[in-house]
């Protein structure tokens, strides 16, 4: 099995899977609805599809191996208390209510040093986000007592707190710029995963209010290696950032732009105007995009692919998902002969399904062209389907 | 299918060609591809064939990876547009077209068939499905669209290798649809494989089956325990043909593999049809030189030989070594088999050679491998899981029930078996029976035609024919037809003589779990009991307990009353007659069914303790039986020593009756009346319930006086409900401070003999470090 990067369709919110060869599982952010919310699809249970692409360890508890959490805002946490486990392994239920189903084990979580802050006036926390840090903590604890973690314990802070929270965890922090290919204990020879955000907190108070919570988002490029080709894949992803802090990633990078290359790049903040502009897209006349804001995301390898996050994009005011967003994005993809994705829109507007890239030694590789389903709307991507009997 | 090079159509020439207007399925299907989103590079092209089929050609759009889609082609060949055709068959949409890659396409990926129609040589046919095509066709509303799906996304690994994991393993050379099988243990092949290049031969059978459209399907096994060498005296008892359909040939096979350290590192697609074929790719597994050379040593037998006839089927199996172990496996030998209609070329001067040469235009098929007999393989099948701990299982009677239940057994690889019936396999009993028996073997012992049956599943089986009382009491025979690994003991004799001797044997001297098994009243109902560990509760026990349940469940009140009837003496010859139960064999199969997957059950997972009792009634529909189930837990047995041994056995439930009637009484004594089943020729009383004390009895601190007022209508009650077997035995009471029975006692059980109620009978004394008894033998005393 090649490794294979996963896009779910959960509207304007992320939830990414990279599963590797060996199975282990990178979980990014998570956007889990009710069926009720999910108005433009009601067909689609991301619960579900997200369970049927993780394993279950030997006492049958559906895991991931990484949780990381871009940055503690709702679409990019919902559904954290209902579908995963949060608190000692010792405490799982593995007898949950039928309706429920088992609760999905995060064996190690990756977090920017936000859990530490306390909320406030611009760092507002929903419920979701509220159980996130308080499990994070409490794996920081263990940490802190014990000087060591074990599996469903573990958690890895990425990006330096400035205010010194983070003093103390050096064994489990990684910095900007930092390379790492440690997951959930083991070093991984077919991953790694440079760290480009979050950009450490300025002493500026006008500074920190533009790095609110989407500000904060861990930003990560991520190495493939496959079959010897040491660069096979190049994924860069940055959860909510927004325009100042791409123009931060090139002011840092801009001498060496190897490092926020890609082959596949997940827009930034759903496909929002905002991570490439000052202007507004709805108000302003003719809004003009940062240049650096551009540039940190321009660095498309041959045949690169962009994916959109979100809700079907469409010609008007919106933002996000921005139209104009979206025409910057396919400037980019015309020179080096890529190709864009919106997550809302694949296959099928009305009929939405996991987006699966497959990662070969030639690169990243989008699904295979398949037929709708005759079905109208209603029934969504199921097909109606005969079960095979035996005679 | 002959292939149609000729005329094509373009969409919109109106479905006509030279007058046949094209099927609704030609043009449904043309539609349906041009529809595709994958589909790309203008209209297909559609091309009509021979009597309604039709094939359509197509380009597909591939799913390139990045680095590969400016190029146009993929590291491993695979273009961003490739060219598809599809051959659509006659009978098409009720069999699958057959998808065309083109000649150029790479054929060394893994997951290809091997091409069967030499009108398509070089065509490369992808694997998209793991199972039968015409079953995607028809699963689901657009089947031919999900064809495509299939299609279109087994060309995306293509491209970037990703068509099987290589950490699982080598997958072998895909061998579905090929031209019949060849049946062999892979195991027991792959272990005469040594590290130097060699080439074994074997007998083997070798069965041709030509259909109407000249398609040849082949079956052969071989006999790999019996290698031979080529002689021509070998050749002379070989190769004839049987003059029946399909031909039968008594052939060898040949077995040819490579040194260790020939690795054939490289997928190779299946396109051989003849024998140059065969040699090119013995090369490519290096294996060249030993089928060279066997096929020199069969030249020259057949030389000496001088067959009738030039044509000598031969079935060839190469070993390949692959780089790592195949999918599932252990080993890296994939073994690969032919079988070759070898030609004797003709027309080279036979002057001066020693052997007769080999046509390399011969004919070579690729044929399948299935695995032979083994009882792995039938537990596979059955969905048996991880590894079976072979005890035997003994079959105490090769009857209807019996035989039924032990082929189910073996059938799902459980075994071996010990069979025991004295009776003989007569005309008759093939109307309810597991064997199919043809009118020569009847005659025979049902255990050796059972056992024969059972072995022709590759399993032991060994018939015992003498009396199975003779069998227990006869040490030496009864330790070969009891082995000590005896798993289970499953008793179908119907008879009770059979039933109470095994109940009497103690546990001490008959070890192993019996399942009893009966059917009565005509199949309205069946009783299934199985012993608890150690044989306790044992046969007789669960015999009790299941007339006892009669005395609650008026439906099986009611079967035991119609049952007398049941066993009716059937004609079976001129004077002769056999009291058997008529029914038909389907009615013994819905009952036995079950029965064997309990047995199978208990066999897979044997860990329950208690002993079970299982009632099949007969749905008055008449084709579903409704099977109640109860555990019956551990009997209390106490041996009496009287004039003679006695045993009393005090079921679990009579026994949980007693210790709360003496908890609703605490220091004062109380009991009742014991109802159960005495046999004298065993010389055990059984206690299956009790009656309350009648309302004139009398309970104190130091004595208990049963009264007698309704006593005898309540005995009555029961023993008419039960269907007359279960009857009064005896009285018990309680003595919550110890000791044994008083004179008072003694005095009690000989007033209530001249009651009437029944006798010997049983005084039975609850005493808080467990009963005592005192007997009354009756006419054995």
């Amino acid at each position: 099995m090649k490794p294979s990067v996963i896009f779910f369709p959960v509207d304007n919110g992320d939830m990414t899977l990279i599963k590797l060869s060996d199975k282990t599982t990178i979980l990014t952010d998570i956007n889990l609805r009710e069926a009720a919310e999910n108005e433009d699809n009601p067909a689609f249970d991301a619960a579900a599809a997200l369970k049927d692409h993780l394993e279950t360890d030997e006492k049958k508890r559906p895991y991931v191996d990484v949780f990381l959490l871009s940055h503690p805002d709702q679409d990019h946490c919902r559904g954290l208390k209902k579908y995963f486990h949060l608190g000692p392994l010792s405490e799982y239920n593995d007898d949950p209510p039928e309706e429920d189903g088992l609760k999905i084990v995060i064996r190690e979580i990756w977090s920017s040093p936000i859990i530490f802050r306390r909320a406030g006036k611009t760092h507002t926390l929903c419920e979701d986000a509220k159980a996130f840090s308080a499990e994070a903590k409490r794996r920081v604890n263990i940490f802190r007592n014990n000087g060591t973690t074990q599996e469903g314990d573990r958690i890895l802070i990425i990006g330096e707190d400035e205010n010194g929270k983070t003093e103390g965890l050096e064994t489990i922090l990684v910095k900007i710029d930092d390379i790492f290919s440690k997951i959930n204990g083991k070093n991984s020879n077919e991953i790694s995963m440079r760290v480009l955000g979050p950009i450490p907190i300025q002493e500026d108070i006008e500074k920190e209010e533009k790095l609110g919570k989407n500000h904060s988002s861990v930003i990560l490029q991520y190495t493939f290696s496959i079959d010897g080709q040491e660069d096979a894949c190049l994924f860069l992803s940055g959860g909510d950032a927004e325009v100042y802090i791409w123009e931060q990633v090139w002011e840092l990078n801009k001498g060496n732009t190897s490092a926020i290359q890609y082959d596949l790049l997940m827009t930034p903040h759903h496909c929002s105007w905002h991570s490439i502009s000052y202007d507004s897209w709805s108000k302003d006349e003719n809004p003009k995009p940062s240049q650096d804001a551009l540039s940190a995301l321009s660095q498309a390898r041959e045949g690169a692919f962009i994916i959109s996050s979100s809700k079907p994009i469409k010609n008007d005011k919106n933002d996000p998902p921005c139209w104009g967003a979206k025409a910057e994005y396919l400037s980019i993809l015309k020179s080096v002969g890529g190709e864009f994705f919106c997550t809302g829109e694949h296959p099928d507007k009305e009929a939405t399904e996991p987006l699966k890239f497959t990662i070969s030694a030639e690169g990243p590789q989008a699904p295979a062209k398949k037929s709708a389903a005759m079905s109208g709307a209603v029934i969504g991507a199921r097909r109606s389907r005969e079960p095979l009997y035996h005679g | 299918m002959a292939r149609n090079k000729g005329k094509t159509i373009k969409k919109g020439n109106k479905n006509v060609n030279g007058g046949n207007v094209l099927s609704q399925e030609a043009d449904c299907a043309f539609k349906t591809i041009q529809s595709h989103p994958a589909i790309v590079g203008g209209s297909p092209v559609l091309r009509p064939g021979e009597n309604g089929a039709f094939e359509i050609s197509f380009k597909i759009q591939v799913s390139m990876p990045t680095r590969s889609k400016q190029k146009g082609i993929s590291k491993t060949g695979v273009k961003a547009q490739e060219t598809v055709t599809m051959c659509f068959p006659k009978t098409y949409p009720f069999r699958a077209p057959m998808i065309l890659l083109g000649r150029n396409f790479n054929s060394t990926l893994p997951h290809i068939y091997p091409l069967i129609s030499s009108d398509k040589q070089g065509n490369v046919v992808p694997c998209v499905y793991d199972g039968p095509l015409e079953d995607l066709l028809h699963q689901e509303e657009d089947g031919l669209s999900k064809i495509l799906d299939q299609l279109s996304e087994w060309l995306k690994k293509a491209a970037v290798n990703d068509l099987i994991d290589s950490n699982q393993g080598w997958e072998p050379i895909r061998r579905d649809n090929t031209f019949g099988w060849l049946v062999y243990d892979i195991s027991e092949l792959k272990d005469l494989v040594q590290d130097k290049a060699g080439a074994l031969a074997f007998r083997c059978r070798v069965l041709l089956d030509r259909h109407q459209e000249n398609e040849i399907h082949f079956f052969s096994g071989i006999d790999y325990q019996k290698t031979c060498e080529i002689t021509p005296f070998l050749i002379q008892n070989s190769f004839f043909e049987e003059n029946r359909h399909p031909f039968l040939y008594i052939s060898m096979a040949i077995f040819v593999w490579s040194d260790l350290g020939m690795t054939a590192d490289g997928y190779l697609a299946e396109t051989i049809f003849c024998l140059h074929d065969l040699y090119e790719r013995a090369r490519e597994y290096g294996c060249y030189d030993q089928l060279k050379d066997i096929f020199v040593s069969l030249g020259a037998a057949i030389k000496k030989a001088t067959p009738p006839h030039n044509t000598f089927y031969v079935p060839i199996i190469l070993c390949a070594r692959r780089p790592c172990n195949l999918i599932g496996d252990t080993s890296p030998l994939e073994i690969i088999p032919y079988m070759a209609q070898l030609q004797v070329e003709k027309n080279r001067s036979p002057f001066g050679e020693a052997a007769v040469r080999f046509s390399n235009d011969s004919p070579v098929y690729p044929i399948g491998h299935r695995h032979a007999i083994t009882s792995k393989l039938l537990r596979q099948m059955s969905g048996g899981k991880g590894e079976l701990k072979h005890g035997n299982i003994v079959h105490i009677g090769c009857g209807s029930v019996g035989s039924k239940i032990a082929v189910h057994l073996a059938r799902s690889g459980q075994g071996p078996f010990k069979l025991i019936d004295k009776g003989f396999f007569s005309p008759h009993n093939v109307a309810r029976h597991a064997l199919m028996s043809p009118s020569e073997i009847a005659g025979y012992p049902k255990a050796v035609l059972l056992a024969e049956q059972i072995k022709t599943f590759q399993m032991k089986a060994e018939p015992f024919t003498t009396n199975i009382a003779s069998l227990c009491f006869d040490p030496e025979s009864k330790k070969k037809a009891f082995p000590e690994d005896t798993q289970l003991i499953i008793e179908s004799t119907g008879s009770m003589a059979v039933r109470e001797m095994l109940a009497a044997l103690p546990p001490e001297k008959f070890p192993g779990r019996i399942l009893h098994a009966a059917l009565y009243n005509l199949g309205q109902m069946g009783i299934m009991a199985l012993e608890g560990q150690n044989r306790n509760p044992n046969l007789s026990d669960l015999v009790v307990r299941y007339y006892d349940l009669g005395v609650e469940d008026k439906d099986i009140r009611k079967k035991f009353q119609d049952s007398p009837n049941a066993l009716i003496r059937q004609s079976i010859g001129h004077g002769c007659g056999s009291h058997t139960m008529v029914m038909p064999d389907t009615r013994i199969s819905l009952y036995t069914a079950g029965m064997a997957e309990r047995a199978r059950q208990v066999l897979e997972n044997n860990n329950e303790e208690k002993g079970e009792l299982w009632i099949g009634r007969l749905e008055s529909n008449e084709i579903q039986v409704n099977w109640r189930h109860i555990n019956v837990g551990q009997t209390d047995i106490l041996k009496i020593k009287a004039s003679h041994s006695w045993e009393i056995r005090i079921l679990d439930i009579a026994a949980d009756q007693i210790e709360k009637e003496v908890a609703k009484y605490e220091n004062i004594e109380t009991g009742g009346v014991l109802m159960g089943k005495i046999s004298l020729p065993r010389r055990c009383i059984t206690i299956s319930s009790l009656i309350e004390a009648p309302p004139d009895s009398n309970r104190s601190q130091s004595s208990f006086i049963l009264g007698t007022s309704g006593l005898k209508e309540k005995v009555l009650e029961i023993f008419n409900s039960s269907g007359g077997y279960l009857n009064y035995v005896g009285t018990w009471h309680s003595h919550p401070n110890g000791g044994g029975p008083s004179s008072l006692d003694r005095a009690c059980l000989e007033r209530l003999k001249k009651q009437g109620l029944g006798a010997p009978a049983v005084g039975l004394i609850w005493t808080p470090a467990g009963f005592k008894t005192i007997l009354d033998e009756g006419k054995l005393s």
